[in-house]
């Protein structure tokens, strides 16, 4: 018999080692819920989604970056914001059918009473599940736009000096995650009021369809003042997009005639009502 | 020895709904089944000594802490499968139990770790990377069952684990709770609906009867300390009965074949063997019987009529 060989207790141990607190779980829930989304882990069906609407947003940018090293000087060049209007209806899809990923199983498969019995509670839960759909779209709304300045900058095309840079990279970090925040928040209200996933993403997309089609009805038959414009979660987040980058582009958008402030206000009620929603739900949901 | 948790005039409405009224018990070391029917309040009671339920009035203390007060401090230090096993298909058992340990404050690494130790415990050894979608009910009760044992609680709160499952199954998962009570030195509690179940695991128990608590304390103490004679023969049990009660025993024939004689006088066993000969019985067999919850029920119901 060797002399190194020892018996292994194969019996089961008591832990005794390190406990981490709320801040670690709530971390971990972040980085598992984002991972989770990407269909990171998971079986290939649930990455096939993810995958396709990050090609579909970073395929634009990788062209724009292209077309920048063969285009003569003085050829205009793609805007930050032509980005969104190419990109949108790729992004729209995501929100529809990845955002109803981060709430809708716990609920269905009955984890969030888990969740609520472990450090966690209703708002860490919460937080942690909105900053991941935050996170997650910022993925596909800023940084395929950070490439594209940085593609223009060393081809020659960017931002005149280091002050514009700077602000220019904090036009599109801005508008990006105002995106991702609008988005996000909406499409997790929408998602929190059903356990199904199907059904949420049917809402979701239901909800931008009808606000555009009942806009127009509300301005055109009906003549109602510019301000209902704001109730078009379609519109607003892309007009705030323009405002963030200074752009007066002519639209035939009635939202386009209304001041800054009142697309801000607007923009941030939404975000903050479906905070709300999300926030009732879910108060409600782990005391039961 | 102080209880692990304890409950004074606890109760708790949903709206105008009593679901739990004036419930008090002491929650002892060991394996607890809380017993009741559907809706006796089990669920609720769970939930409150989580603290994910403000009781409407009382006083509730778990492991020397007010559940509601004490947040995930208490939590982490509890272990809790709920009733529901529809766990998410596509998620591997290790992959589950892990995350969960991660959410009760265990460090990554050594959750990992972990994870695939209480799941060879609890018998899911070979199958800890299949998707849980691919597991039986009996195989997701104790992935179920392992992410509750995951952070090493020190109580375990166990929400109907034998739901759906087959008598093979649920007899597997019971000696795996008792296992988890005696070897593994966890203090359990299960809840259920079936007295058996609750007979074959617990040293305690606590049985609501519309959010009431109709009797609680140590089994021994419910089933009392003395177990009888238990005699069968072919037939003349209760001539024997007669015999034995002109000698001075009190017996009771529950027909012509059993009877069951209280051993608290002594030289019972002589006794009976004697009857046997002297009437020339055919004697099946002789044993000490206990009385099981049911018969305690059945014979205070009929005591009460």
């Amino acid at each position: 018999m060797s002399a190194q060989a020892q018996v292994a207790d194969r019996r089961f141990q008591h832990y005794t080692g390190d406990r981490r607190g709320a801040a670690y779980s709530f971390v971990a829930l972040l980085l598992h819920s984002i991972g989770w989304v990407l269909g990171l882990k998971r079986s290939s069906r649930y990455k096939i989604i993810p995958a396709v609407v990050l090609l579909s947003t970073y395929l634009p940018a990788a062209g724009f970056a292209i077309i920048v090293t063969i285009a003569p000087p003085g050829t205009p060049l793609p805007t930050y914001s032509d980005f969104y209007s190419v990109t949108l209806p790729a992004i729209y899809v995501f929100v529809a059918l990845t955002m109803p990923e981060l709430i809708c199983p716990d609920r269905r498969h009955g984890t969030l009473r888990m969740y609520m019995t472990s450090n966690l509670n209703p708002v860490t839960y919460l937080a942690a599940k909105v900053i991941a759909a935050w996170s997650v779209l910022a993925i596909v709304t800023v940084i395929p736009v950070v490439i594209m300045l940085l593609s223009y900058s060393l081809f020659g095309h960017g931002p005149a000096n280091v002050g514009d840079w700077f602000k220019t990279l904090a036009q599109i970090v801005g508008a990006g995650l105002e995106l991702a925040i609008f988005y996000g928040t909406i499409a997790l209200a929408i998602s929190s009021l059903t356990d199904r996933n199907s059904f949420a993403a049917a809402g979701i997309i239901l909800t931008f369809v009808l606000s555009g089609a009942a806009l127009g009805i509300l301005q055109g038959p009906l003549k109602a003042p510019d301000w209902v414009a704001l109730v078009n979660v379609n519109q607003l987040p892309s007009e705030l997009v323009l405002r963030i980058y200074q752009l007066n582009v002519p639209t035939s958008s009635t939202a386009a005639r209304l001041p800054t402030w009142e697309v801000a206000a607007a923009a941030a009620g939404w975000v903050i009502a479906g905070l709300a929603v999300l926030a009732a739900r879910y108060i409600d949901e782990g005391r039961r | 020895m102080a209880p692990i948790a304890i409950a004074e005039h606890v109760q708790r409405k949903y709206g105008h709904v009593l679901a739990l009224s004036d419930v008090s018990f002491e929650l002892q070391k060991g394996v607890t089944g809380l017993l009741g029917a559907n809706g006796a309040g089990k669920t609720t009671l769970i939930s409150l000594l989580l603290g994910v339920l403000r009781p409407d009035g009382g006083k509730l203390e778990v492991l020397g802490m007010d559940p509601l007060k004490a947040g995930y401090k208490l939590r982490q230090r509890i272990g809790y499968a709920p009733e529901d096993d529809r766990f998410p298909p596509d998620v591997k058992a290790n992959e589950l139990v892990r995350h969960f340990a991660e959410m009760r404050g265990i460090p990554r690494r050594s959750a990992v770790v972990r994870a695939s130790e209480v799941l060879f415990e609890v018998g899911l050894g070979e199958e800890r990377f299949r998707p849980i979608g691919t597991m039986s009910t009996g195989q997701r009760q104790r992935v179920k069952l392992a992410q509750a044992l995951v952070h090493d609680p020190e109580l375990v709160l166990l929400d109907e684990p034998t739901n759906g499952l087959d008598p093979i199954q649920r007899d597997d998962m019971l000696a795996l709770v008792r296992r988890i009570g005696t070897d593994l030195g966890f203090t359990v509690l299960i809840s259920s609906h079936l007295l058996g179940e609750v007979e074959q695991v617990s040293d305690n128990v606590v049985m609501l009867e519309g959010g009431r608590v109709a009797r609680s304390g140590s089994m021994k103490s419910l089933l009392g300390g003395e177990t009888p004679l238990v005699v069968e023969v072919v037939t003349g049990a209760k001539r024997l009965a007669d015999l034995l009660a002109a000698k001075g025993f009190t017996a009771t024939a529950k027909d012509d074949l059993l009877l069951t004689v209280p051993t608290s006088k002594e030289g019972v066993h002589d006794a009976v063997v004697a009857g046997v000969v002297e009437l020339d019985l055919e004697l099946r067999r002789m044993e000490r019987g206990h009385a099981t919850l049911g018969e305690l029920f059945d014979l205070e119901e009929a005591s009460a009529r």
